[in-house]
């Protein structure tokens, strides 16, 4: 019988030492909670990093917000910025139209606008809370798994790299869990709580620009701007629907600049079908004047301004179609809130496998 | 796009052939992925399906001493996988050439780990002939050769073993190993034909 070196070699085969239970159970939970943070606020394209934003208004509300997070108790954020939304909702219909809100928000004076290097970093600090779920389906071995949904709560810290030369470093800090509406919270969902986890996304420029060369080329012409989210850099045409979700998109853990984010505001006035509710709350527990159309799924998308400085706070996502979300019509299933924009020199150093990884995978766009 | 955590998973499947899956069908790993983009949570079933068999590559090639980074490679393999699954090929209805590519590459990262291993490998005594007659020769004569096959694979580089291991230890076919190193089929055959004439003469120096 021939036998060839790689016959020899497959003949010495090791046997491998046994998966050990625990750290199965542990690495399975690791990707079981970075695919949860993932399920975001309803938009799985670039949803996947959230809630933040950029805006005069982030800035604004930093000052406060400062005061307010030194009052943590117990490592979770606590007080008025942590403060959890009520998840049942009344929509109360307002007598501003979406036109007046968006042109307040488009001539909101910025206090301080972040101005990067391009070897600096914007940092965007934000909260969030997502409809989660978990289980379902089947296992290998074909036995059926419960199925449990839960409100995630998170606070989350992005620091991307002005100049997109460096991948954007997130760290996600999870709060106190909420039920969904008709659903008791599993305990799998507690265990969360407290803990901090770290990971580094690469922006490839496939998808909604993040870092600030980019976004800084993106249209200050209004009309331009309307070009862009219905057609992208592309020419492929996009729904209503879909250009609303770009709108939420590009001010969620991301920065734009006053020209550009005036630009926005004034085409999305242009987006069929908005209206205008009052007294919404962000994530962080904040009340604003909600502008917003009912999209897929039975959810209304709302995007959250200070009544008074018209700044841009969050964004939340309410049922209005019972039957197609699947949920109670007025439960909230998604919020943001963005809490603080800055610069800072450098970001954190992702330590161990997940540097590893990066630097691996660096390139690999 | 489509809001996500609204839309339930599809019912758990009740028929007999439940836990089978039919690699063309809906329920291939490429299916799940596919699923998984937007409804992230799914992309668990594919750990449920291939962790164990990925954590026993890892620990095959850092030894028994080193199980903790097996692990680690483990889990760091399937969330380096979600992270990818965007760019995932959906044609290949079988994933597991993917996820040991990543894995590859990982442990590749632990390339001192691995080949002090296969040194200490090189140094321990051949097996002592037991005898069992099931044992065909070629197996025993590989068994006595395995300090020095050790010691070969530790002289290789880590791209000639990567493919070298994919190929006779995880068992994968030369189209399988091209696509989970992302090299052309014609470099698997030139490579491995090399990492051969390498090992012979490493043989042929004993």
């Amino acid at each position: 019988m021939k036998q060839d070196e790689i016959q020899l070699v497959a003949e010495i085969r090791p046997e491998a030492e046994p998966y050990d239970p625990a750290a199965r159970a542990e690495a399975r939970r690791r990707l079981t909670r970075m695919s949860a943070a993932t399920a975001v606020g309803g938009r799985p394209r670039r949803r996947v990093v959230l809630a933040a934003v950029a805006g005069v208004l982030a800035l604004a509300v930093a000052a406060t917000t400062a005061e307010v997070l030194r009052d943590d108790r117990a490592g979770v954020l606590a007080g008025p910025a942590g403060t959890p939304p009520r998840t049942v909702v009344t929509l109360e219909v307002s007598k501003m139209s979406a036109e007046e809100v968006f042109d307040k928000a488009a001539g909101a004076a910025a206090a301080d606008e972040p101005q990067p290097r391009d070897d600096q970093f914007i940092v965007i600090e934000s909260q969030l809370m997502n409809g989660v779920e978990s289980g379902g389906g089947a296992d290998s071995a074909g036995r059926p798994r419960p199925e449990t949904h839960w409100l995630q709560r998170t606070r989350r810290t992005a620091w991307q790299s002005a100049d997109g030369s460096r991948e954007t470093v997130v760290k996600v800090e999870h709060l106190d869990p909420l039920p969904y509406p008709g659903w008791s919270i599993p305990e799998v969902a507690k265990e969360d709580r407290g803990t901090t986890e770290w990971f580094t996304v690469r922006d490839c420029g496939h998808g909604t620009p993040t870092h600030y060369t980019a976004v800084t080329r993106l249209p200050t012409d209004p009309g331009r701007m309307r070009d862009w989210l219905y057609h992208g850099d592309g020419g492929e045409s996009r729904t209503d629907e879909e250009a609303w979700l770009l709108v939420g998109d590009l001010l969620s853990e991301n920065y734009l600049p006053p020209a550009q984010r005036a630009a926005l505001f004034k085409a999305a006035a242009g987006i069929e079908g908005v209206t205008v509710m009052e007294n919404a709350q962000d994530a962080a527990g904040r009340v604003g004047i909600a502008v917003g159309r009912p999209g897929d799924l039975g959810l209304r998308n709302d995007l959250i301004f200070d009544p008074k400085t018209y700044a841009f706070l969050g964004e939340r996502g309410v049922v209005v179609d019972a039957e197609a979300a699947k949920a109670p019509a007025g439960s909230l299933i998604t919020s943001t809130a963005q809490l603080k924009v800055s610069v800072a020199d450098s970001a954190p150093r992702v330590g161990g496998l997940v540097d590893l990884v990066a630097r691996l995978f660096r390139g690999s766009c | 796009m489509r809001p996500a955590g609204l839309e339930r998973p599809p019912s758990p499947r009740t028929s007999p052939a439940a836990g089978e899956r039919d690699d063309a069908g809906d329920d291939s790993d490429a299916a799940l992925i596919e699923r998984s983009l937007r409804h992230p949570e799914v992309f668990s079933g594919l750990f449920d399906r291939h962790a164990d068999e990925i954590h026993a590559y890892a620990a095959r090639r850092l030894g028994p001493d080193e199980v903790a980074v097996a692990d680690d490679v483990t889990a760091e393999t399937f969330l380096v996988a979600f992270k990818k699954r965007k760019r995932y090929d959906a044609t290949r209805a079988d994933a597991r050439p993917w996820l040991y590519g990543i894995a590859s590459r990982l442990i590749a990262g632990h390339r001192r780990t691995e080949v002090r291993r296969l040194r200490a490998l090189a140094r321990q005594a051949p097996e002592p002939d037991d005898g069992f007659e099931e044992r065909s020769a070629e197996r025993v004569s590989a068994q006595r050769l395995r300090p020095r096959l050790a010691a070969a694979l530790a002289a290789l580089s880590a791209a000639e073993r990567n493919l070298l291991l994919l190929v006779a230890w995880a068992e994968l076919s030369y189209e399988d190993a091209a696509a989970a190193l992302g090299i052309p089929i014609g470099t698997v055959r030139s490579r491995l034909s090399r990492t051969r004439t390498k090992i012979r003469r490493f043989l042929e120096e004993a």
